[in-house]
């Protein structure tokens, strides 16, 4: 199938930021490549589904998102990148000097449940709305704020085990993670 | 709702609005600070992601000169 040219660029504008999503959410390079393969090679496919004037991010977002899924299902079973891999093979290390660790802040996003991490991912970091990422996730308004303040309350008491106080609940909320963690 | 369906490749149109189905458990308010911190954290993770290069294989998926392009 041949692409409209300024669909095409905008695909390919959307690769990177695709490719930054799907790493968070997998914690591995390669399982995210195959994804992004398998979401662009879909999106081309069936592009006669997207309407010119709707949100192709979205689109692409929702392509991504329900494969991932789809292959979830099919693992029935998390993987994560126990062995570092992924951070190994960083173009650049990140930043020193913050008091939190870098490892320690992706290892804790790979142990919260999916759900809330891509709710987390698409809001916080990928800067969509609740309401985008509810309409990419499929679900109400309401039930994508509940899923990104959880995923926060989650992180928050795994790095409150490791960072302290930093990251420590005060006594109310601890309180209320014992039921939760 | 779009005519024929595909799970993985939904129409681009907005859908309605969905409502939530259930009451849902209490939540638990972050400090402010604590919010903060972990927005931080997840961007500068994020933006790791954002600035590894692209493998060719995928470019090549929609543009093969783009792909050439990125080798020179």
């Amino acid at each position: 199938m041949t692409l409209d040219p300024s669909l095409r660029d905008e695909i390919l504008a959307a690769v990177p930021q695709l490719r930054a999503f799907a790493i968070s959410l997998t914690n591995n390079a390669d399982r995210a490549d195959d994804l992004i393969q398998d979401t662009l090679t879909r999106a081309i496919a069936k592009i006669d589904r997207f309407e010119p004037g709707t949100n192709l991010n979205a689109w692409l977002f929702t392509i991504l998102r329900n494969l991932f899924h789809s292959e979830y299902r099919r693992r029935r079973r998390e993987v994560e990148d126990a062995d570092g891999s992924y951070a190994a093979r960083l173009s650049a290390p990140p930043e020193q000097g913050s008091r939190l660790d870098f490892e320690d802040f992706r290892k804790a996003l790979a142990r919260i449940p999916i759900d809330q991490r891509e709710a987390l991912l698409l809001v916080g970091a990928q800067g969509l709305s609740y309401e985008e990422a509810a309409e990419i996730c499929g679900v109400a308004v309401g039930t994508i704020k509940s899923r990104v303040n959880r995923a926060r309350t989650r992180l928050a008491a795994l790095l409150a085990v490791e960072y302290g106080e930093e990251f420590g609940p005060d006594p109310t909320t601890q309180a209320a993670l014992q039921n939760t963690l | 709702m779009c005519d024929d369906e595909d799970e993985k490749t939904p129409c681009s149109r907005p859908q309605p609005p969905l409502r939530c189905g259930q009451m849902l458990a209490p939540e638990v308010k972050l400090d402010r600070s604590v919010q903060d911190r972990i927005g931080q954290e997840l961007r500068k993770l994020y933006d790791e992601a954002l600035r590894e290069p692209v493998p060719d294989r995928l470019l090549a998926l929609i543009d093969p000169k783009a792909a050439r392009r990125s080798l020179h």
